[in-house]
């Protein structure tokens, strides 16, 4: 199986509004794939179309190869899953909580509850009613009950919200142990752009309900380009300067008398020297990499994320 | 289908709506015992029977208690699932959406007849501890099936409740409608218009049939009718409806 999930053209629509709008998201075996986006760009609504919680307007998906909306029972028993703040029952403890899933489910295993508490490091907390739990605890216990039946697959609606580093830190911890050591394929969102960075092999940028970008991290950084960031008195001129003397047209303007060379990388020397023989001060030079954040922010039209 | 079942029963684990709902089962009878007990004490030539107790408990049941109370219960079984945000974890599973609702709507008879019980047991109890008189075989057969039978009459009126708290999705609407399905039983009982709204019909059947003007086989159809197309017009909706 090549693919895992696989949507053609996903959308879905209340009234004139598109909360996602014709998206093509491919995940493949094994990775973990950062479905990147700000509030409100259409990370949940995607989701929940993934698991059956709402029906797509128009679009299919495909999950483990096979058509969602025609094997919906049989696929979903083969993903675990979590949706943005995990709901249990407040009245009862992590165990019983963890039962209903292992009765509903029909897990036979004897000591499925215990190893998955163990995993998730809530074991002595066992029997503590979830109603006292903190947030970073149930976010913990919400990956408990989705690794529950061993699935192929996780998806995880921002599992690190709402939580204190060292919540963020155990449970990037956690999904990065389930991806090596249990080969589950996790698809998660984020609206945290390092989150994603840290984690993720593939990334998805939604913006306002349309994918953007869709790439493997690899090549990501291998796109990122390298530029000469200059800070001149004199933008215009520098410019004409870069233009005449140089040939250089691959370059950017900034705020702030700020100018970014994309080629021509060995001529800084000499683009220094007759920057001065023109009079044009410069108070700063130097060789920059385009970071992921400004990379980003260009894909959302300079709306940042994270 | 029984795993679904099992697992409705352990929710209810340290649940305090459910003794909640006992605490509510008591109320009838608890009141009642007062009133007979204070007109006793004006009118002491006259008895304290249990046949009273029962019937006057019964009458609050039936009235007022039952539908408010039934209408708490019913929301709570549905609405815990949206407010606690639980019902994407049971249709993720996956739990089919039917068989949710039927398995919450077989929780529901049982819970209910527990409390019709425990009203009738706490009347036994109340009519021991005041002294009534009559304690009867036959009364408290009679009686006990009466509040059984009172129990399934109310029970086929909780899809209406199980609709208003899919849609709604919040304590308030059910609520209210229930005080209003309540007020109209007020206003209708004494009127022939009892055998045919729904919520005066429990009462209809459970206490004066023989005095109705229509043939309780109209009242019959209403009140499956009720429970029947309630419990489709549900069973389609949540099974179309997104679970944002």
């Amino acid at each position: 199986m090549e693919r895992i999930i696989e949507t053609e053209n996903l959308s879905k629509h209340y009234g004139l509004q598109k909360a996602v709008n014709r998206i093509n998201i491919t995940v493949r075996p094994g990775e973990i794939y950062g479905f990147l986006g700000r509030n409100g760009a259409g990370k949940t609504t995607t989701i929940r179309m993934l698991l059956g919680l709402i029906k797509p307007s128009e679009g299919v998906i495909k999950i483990f190869g096979e058509d969602f909306s025609e094997n919906k029972r049989e696929i979903l028993k083969r993903i675990g899953s979590t949706i943005e703040f995990s709901g249990f029952y407040s009245n009862l403890s992590a165990v019983d909580n963890l039962k209903v899933n292992t009765t509903l489910i029909g897990i036979k295993k004897k000591d499925a509850i215990k190893d998955v508490l163990n995993i998730v490091g809530l074991y002595e907390e066992r029997n503590k009613t979830v109603g006292n739990y903190s947030l970073g605890m149930k976010q913990r216990l919400g990956i408990a009950r989705a690794i529950l039946h061993d699935p192929e697959l996780l998806i995880l609606d921002e599992p690190t919200n709402g939580l204190d580093p060292v919540g963020i830190k155990d449970i990037r911890k956690l999904i990065k142990t389930l991806a090596k050591k249990k080969k589950i394929t996790i698809f998660m969102s984020s609206h945290i752009l390092s989150e994603v960075e840290q984690l993720a092999d593939t990334i998805g940028v939604i913006h306002q309900g349309s994918l953007v970008e869709e790439i493997n991290f690899e090549e990501l950084r291998k796109k990122n380009r390298r530029y000469i960031e200059l800070k001149v008195s004199d933008d215009a001129r520098t410019v004409l300067l870069l233009e005449n003397e140089f040939g250089i047209e691959d370059y950017e303007v900034y705020p702030e008398e700020t100018i970014r060379i994309y080629t021509d990388h060995d001529k800084v020397a000499r683009i220094n020297k007759a920057l001065v023989n023109e009079e044009i001060e410069v108070s700063g030079i130097r060789l920059s990499e385009d970071n992921l954040e400004d990379y980003f922010v260009k894909l959302t039209e300079g709306e940042v994320i994270g | 289908m029984a795993n679904v079942i099992y697992t409705e029963i352990l929710k209810m684990k340290k649940s305090r709506m459910f003794l909640l709902s006992l605490l509510g089962g008591i109320v009838s009878p608890l009141l009642n015992f007062f009133m007979l007990l204070a007109y006793h004490q004006q009118n002491p030539d006259e008895t304290l029977t249990m046949e009273s107790l029962f019937n006057q408990t019964h009458l609050f049941i039936v009235f007022l208690v039952g539908t408010l109370l039934f209408a708490l219960i019913t929301t709570y079984l549905f609405n815990r699932e949206f407010e606690e945000d639980t019902l994407k974890n049971l249709l993720t599973i996956p739990v089919g959406r039917t068989q949710l609702v039927l398995s919450k709507l077989f929780i529901l008879i049982i819970w209910i007849e527990i409390i019709m019980i425990y009203s009738f047991f706490m009347v036994i109890l109340l009519g021991f501890i005041g002294g009534f008189e009559g304690f009867q075989t036959n009364l408290l057969f009679l009686s006990f099936k009466k509040y059984i039978f009172t129990g399934f009459l109310l029970f086929l009126l909780t899809p209406v409740i199980i609709l208003i708290t899919i849609l709604f999705r919040s304590y308030i609407p059910s609520i209210a409608f229930s005080i209003f399905a309540t007020l109209g039983t007020l206003i209708i009982m004494n009127s022939k218009y009892i055998a045919f709204y729904p919520w005066s019909i429990p009462v209809l059947m459970t206490m004066n049939s023989q005095q109705s003007e229509y043939p309780i086989l109209f009242s019959w159809l209403i009140i499956i009718g009720v429970f029947i197309i309630s419990l489709t017009t549900t069973l389609i909706y949540f099974n179309k409806t997104d679970i944002d």
